[in-house]
């Protein structure tokens, strides 16, 4: 049973490493890395909400928030301090997750389920609207709305180097050494007694109870690790973009990772994985798409059919759906 | 746990994802990689635009202005003797597609000049993009302050703006304030809640107190709000002498509809919607003195806009509602005018040469950067009056 | 001197649309569980069922809006055996995942059919404005809040006297014994469902001709219905119009003596006050699915 979120495959998982290291090397192509590098943040995303939608049972409309606070605490630090970019990224993280270990106690005590996520929503509003139009009166370097600007990352450990990083292909091995690291905890996580404390709490909350198991720390955990990786993906964002707004706190985005989520498959480790890939990539790869207009509009009603279609007929996802056929596979074998 | 080198069908099968997606977004676009040029190869020019999405009104028809221009130009035989080319990118009004689209007419359709897109979030994200990869940036449609601030020297050389910021319009209003166009004094804002509200509002707060006036109040609302009778209650028991309006145009009509049904008869200074045929037959008696702020207007009365009327309505069927399209026609003619002038089509030169042009614009005035690459052409104040608009006053750019 | 009676006027007006929208999402999540998230677009489709009647059937007003919430009923009953009857064994996430996906899709189809552009309404009435004292309201407006207090009214009467609406109370208390008392819990998910989205339908045929028509008024106002039933009390019929005029109110008054900016944040606050001091609501109750202890 602890096989559940490690593919068990660990050739398959190896191929992939190196050839995520090969890749960028093979695509030169400065739009490709811009591609890639997205589709790694909105794995990051998918996967930390996840942790709380997913394998909790508890949907969060609050994402994009801490997605958001992480974003531009990165940016105005950057632009504004002299703090070092590592720190700055751990900084990125901390914001959000104290944050949400606050609403995570005063929330998770009252209520549960639906009420929880619209008190999520809600957060979500109010976070959108401080970032937008509190902060610009407050905060110096964010006086046009967003923070603009905003400097490349350097990494320093002196006295042995000090780098910036400058091109797609930085930022792009950066981020893998952050993004692999990230996939590897959330596989084994599952596997800890917290892991399965979630997962009890999403198949029977009451039950889980009886049984002894502290729901209320159990879901602030999640919680938090899931804000903790938002913000840092939004650190990330801030130097690599250098550009940040408040619209990384809208609704464009929770449909978003909703969508990467639960098409992709609640609740597993590659499903995330791949609803976050399919759900970058493909778009762009639209643009390409010859003869018919992909219009956004049209894009827009494809993705709410198939994520309907998808959540109908195939409840576990993309990646639920390949898990059950690996498992037949390998039962028949 | 043990590596188990299962069925090899499964390990085929995953590894053909993972190459498909990463090399097959590769060879699709090795199909789209620029060739070295020769002397007949058209020359490249990007555009990123909300073409569809939320805040696509009129995007459609800056498309087409700029296509009428393109024409035109290659009809004339090109430039350096070869046809221009546009490569239009759909960005949906979100900053995180202008950064993707103008990275991929970059890096893909290996343009060396980039027209921006609608929204000032967009032009201010892509700005570091084209100081990185030393592409021309022309920002025709924007008037956030920050560009003009960020560009030029001391800052950004490779961006251009040629459409007033909002700081021109302000200006050209707040000269009119305490006139007979404008008696009022006193005036409260309603202004979108996006990057160019807020800097628009600040920008007119700016130059109205320099002149004397007051102001009321400053209100901004949610851009999917369609109910405003709450403001607008608040407005008119303040008593200003006007309403300034930074919206969007369905936002404005519920404005105008709504001040009527609370009895609002304060005259309404609207910046940002253009005053097309279109307003005027949606708001009919609604629109009856309404004002409009923009560096263009159908009626504005010179030999050469007449033209460029004529020949728009002939190439696109409609008559344009913003100084979009305008302002994108006259851009392209810009650029290619520059890269005539370099004698090459290398961004460098171009760039350089942009630094010297001056051409005459269709409203009158002319196309010449200043030290922070701003065109300062002209900025109308406009009113409808008997369903028609009527220029009131023009000032400096 | 402050204009509080157009202030007041103005906040029942918002408070009855709300209420509205709110009532049919409680009727849908006392039956079935699901919080339908697609409700705001089918307020939004029901604003263009009737924009479209009234320019194609020359009915007059009234007539087009009835004809209007049968469509919409109609189509209701279509996209709950769709999206709804499939997951009632499922946990309540998958139902609002599904009617969110359902919601983007009929936004981005009427975004095809129709684009981004936004449309306008004139209905006879919203052309007439009456003036009473300061207070400056439409005919319209009036037609409004009458409408949304008698559909309520009716709405409540149905639930508590007739037949299939003590069916579908007893539904929300306990499903299992609706079953075992033969009665089509499957029948049931479907009425109230096409309920909740005729309301839905009626509160936009009453308020499109004193905005505007566009694709987007859907999710706009979805959130605010969501806080209301939050803030009454889910599945509380009763409750929900009494919560709908209070965030209405708490609205108007917020918008004019704090900023217009916070008017929408309102009906969030409000339903977080509420949240901690007493979480199932102001009429509601406590309930293990919902609430912790």
């Amino acid at each position: 049973m602890n096989r559940i979120h490690s593919l068990g495959h660990r050739s398959i998982w190896l191929i992939i490493i190196v050839l995520s290291f090969l890749l960028p090397l093979a695509l030169q192509l400065g739009y490709i890395q811009h591609i890639m590098i997205m589709a790694m943040v909105y794995i990051i995303l998918t996967l930390s909400l996840n942790l709380i939608a997913g394998n909790t049972g508890y949907v969060s409309f609050a994402h994009p928030a801490f997605y958001a606070i992480g974003a531009y605490t990165s940016g105005i630090l950057l632009k504004t301090s002299a703090i070092p970019f590592l720190g700055i990224l751990l900084f990125s993280g901390i914001l959000p997750m104290a944050i949400s270990i606050a609403l995570g106690y005063l929330f998770f005590s009252r209520v549960r389920g639906f009420a929880f996520a619209m008190t999520t929503l809600a957060f979500n509003a109010i976070a959108g609207l401080i970032l937008s139009s509190v902060l610009p009166n407050i905060v110096k370097g964010v006086e046009f709305q967003g923070v603009y600007a905003i400097p490349r990352a350097t990494i320093s450990i002196p006295p042995l180097f000090t780098f910036t990083l400058t091109s797609n292909i930085h930022y792009y091995y950066f981020l893998l050494c952050i993004t692999l690291p990230f996939i590897g905890l959330m596989s084994r996580l599952m596997s800890t007694k917290v892991g399965r404390a979630l997962t009890a709490i999403r198949e029977n909350e009451l039950l889980a109870e009886a049984l002894g198991i502290n729901t209320l720390n159990n879901k602030v955990l999640a919680f938090a690790i899931g804000a903790f990786f938002a913000g840092i993906a939004g650190g990330f964002l801030a130097p690599y973009i250098t550009f940040v707004s408040p619209d990384l706190a809208s609704a464009y985005y929770w449909v978003l990772f909703f969508t990467m989520l639960f098409a992709g498959g609640p609740g597993t480790l590659i499903g995330p994985i791949i609803g976050a890939t399919v759900f970058s990539v493909l778009p762009e790869l639209l643009r390409f798409a010859p003869g018919v207009s992909f219009t956004p509009e049209l894009r827009q009603a494809l993705f709410g059919l198939s994520l309907l279609l998808i959540i109908i007929l195939i409840p576990d996802g993309i990646g639920g759906k390949i898990k059950e056929i690996i498992y037949r596979r390998r039962a028949r074998a | 746990m043990p590596g188990n080198w299962t069925n090899p069908k499964v390990i085929a099968a995953m590894i053909v994802v993972v190459l498909l997606i990463g090399f097959g977004t590769g060879y699709l676009t090795a199909t789209y990689t620029i060739q070295p040029t020769s002397s007949k190869q058209p020359i490249s020019i990007g555009l990123v635009l909300g073409l569809s999405g939320r805040y696509s009104y009129g995007a459609q028809q800056a498309l087409s202005g700029a296509r009428m221009a393109i024409q035109e130009i290659n009809d004339g035989g090109g430039v350096l003797g070869r046809p221009l080319e546009l490569i239009a990118e759909d960005d949906r009004g979100v900053v995180a597609d202008t950064v993707s689209g103008a990275n991929k007419l970059i890096d893909v359709n290996g343009v060396h000049y980039l027209l921006s897109t609608g929204a000032s979030g967009g032009t201010l994200a892509i700005m570091p993009i084209a100081l990185e990869k030393k592409v021309v940036l022309l920002n025709f449609m924007t008037s956030s302050p920050a560009i003009t601030n960020q560009s030029g020297i001391g800052g950004n050389p490779w961006t251009f703006t040629l459409c007033p910021d909002e700081f021109a319009y302000a200006r050209a209003f707040a000269s009119l304030v305490n006139t007979s166009e404008i008696p009022a004094n006193s005036f409260s804002f309603l202004a979108y809640d996006m990057a160019w509200g807020r800097d628009a509002c600040a920008a007119y707060v700016q130059y109205i107190e320099a002149a004397g006036g007051t102001i009321t109040s400053t209100n901004f609302y949610d851009p999917a709000s369609t109910e405003f009778t709450t403001i607008l209650t608040k407005i008119k028991a303040e008593n200003p002498g006007g309403i300034i309006t930074m919206t969007t145009t369905e936002s404005l009509l519920i404005i105008l509809k709504q001040a009527n049904e609370l009895g609002i008869t304060l005259p309404v200074y609207n910046r940002a919607v253009g005053l097309g045929p279109a307003l005027i037959a949606s708001g009919g008696n609604l629109t009856e003195g309404l004002y409009g702020m923009d560096p263009w207007y159908a009626v504005v009365n010179t030999t050469a806009n007449t033209e460029f009327l004529q020949k728009f309505k002939l190439f696109s069927g409609t008559v344009p509602e913003q100084y979009w399209p305008w302002s994108a026609y006259e851009t392209i003619h810009a650029l290619g005018e520059a890269i005539q002038k370099a004698g090459s089509d290398d961004a460098e030169a171009v760039r350089t040469a942009l630094t010297t042009i001056d051409m005459p614009s269709a409203t009158g005035g002319s196309i010449k950067f200043d030290e922070h690459n701003a065109a300062h052409n002209y900025v109308f104040i406009a009113k409808i009056r008997n369903q028609q608009v009527t220029i009131v006053t023009q000032g400096p750019g | 001197m402050d204009p509080i009676w157009q202030i007041l006027v103005n906040g029942v007006g918002l408070g009855a649309v709300y209420g509205l929208v709110a009532v049919g999402i409680q009727l849908i999540i006392g039956v079935s569980g699901v919080p339908n998230f697609a409700n705001g677009q089918f307020y939004m489709l029901g604003g263009y069922v009737l924009f479209l009647i009234l320019g194609f059937v020359g009915i007059g007003y009234f007539p087009s809006l009835f004809l209007c919430i049968l469509i919409l009923a109609g189509i209701g009953a279509i996209a709950e055996r769709i999206s709804i009857r499939p997951l009632m064994e499922r946990p309540r996430s998958a139902g609002l995942i599904s009617t969110l996906a359902l919601g983007m899709f009929i936004e981005g189809l009427i975004l095809i059919l129709f684009t981004a552009e936004p449309k306008t309404i004139n209905t006879p009435y919203s052309g007439i404005i009456l003036s009473i004292g300061d207070v400056s309201l439409s005919v319209q407006r009036i037609i409004m809040a009458v409408g949304g207090v008698g559909a309520f009214v009716l709405a409540d009467f149905f639930v508590r006297k007739t037949k299939v609406g003590k069916g579908l109370r007893a539904m929300s208390q306990n499903k299992q014994a609706c079953r075992i008392f033969g009665i089509d819990i499957f029948k049931m998910s479907r009425i109230a469902f096409m309920l909740g989205v005729a309301l839905a339908a009626f509160a936009a045929g009453l308020v499109v001709p004193l905005f505007a028509l566009s694709p987007f008024m859907g999710s706009f106002i979805i959130f605010k219905a969501f806080a209301v039933v939050i803030i009454a009390g889910i599945g509380e019929i009763r409750g929900v119009m009494f919560a709908a005029l209070l965030v209405g109110l708490t609205e108007s008054l917020a918008s004019f003596y704090i900023d217009p900016l916070f008017r929408d944040v309102t009906a969030f606050l409000f339903m977080i006050c509420v949240l901690l001091i007493r979480p199932q609501g102001i009429f509601g109750e406590k309930s293990d699915l919902l609430f912790a202890k």
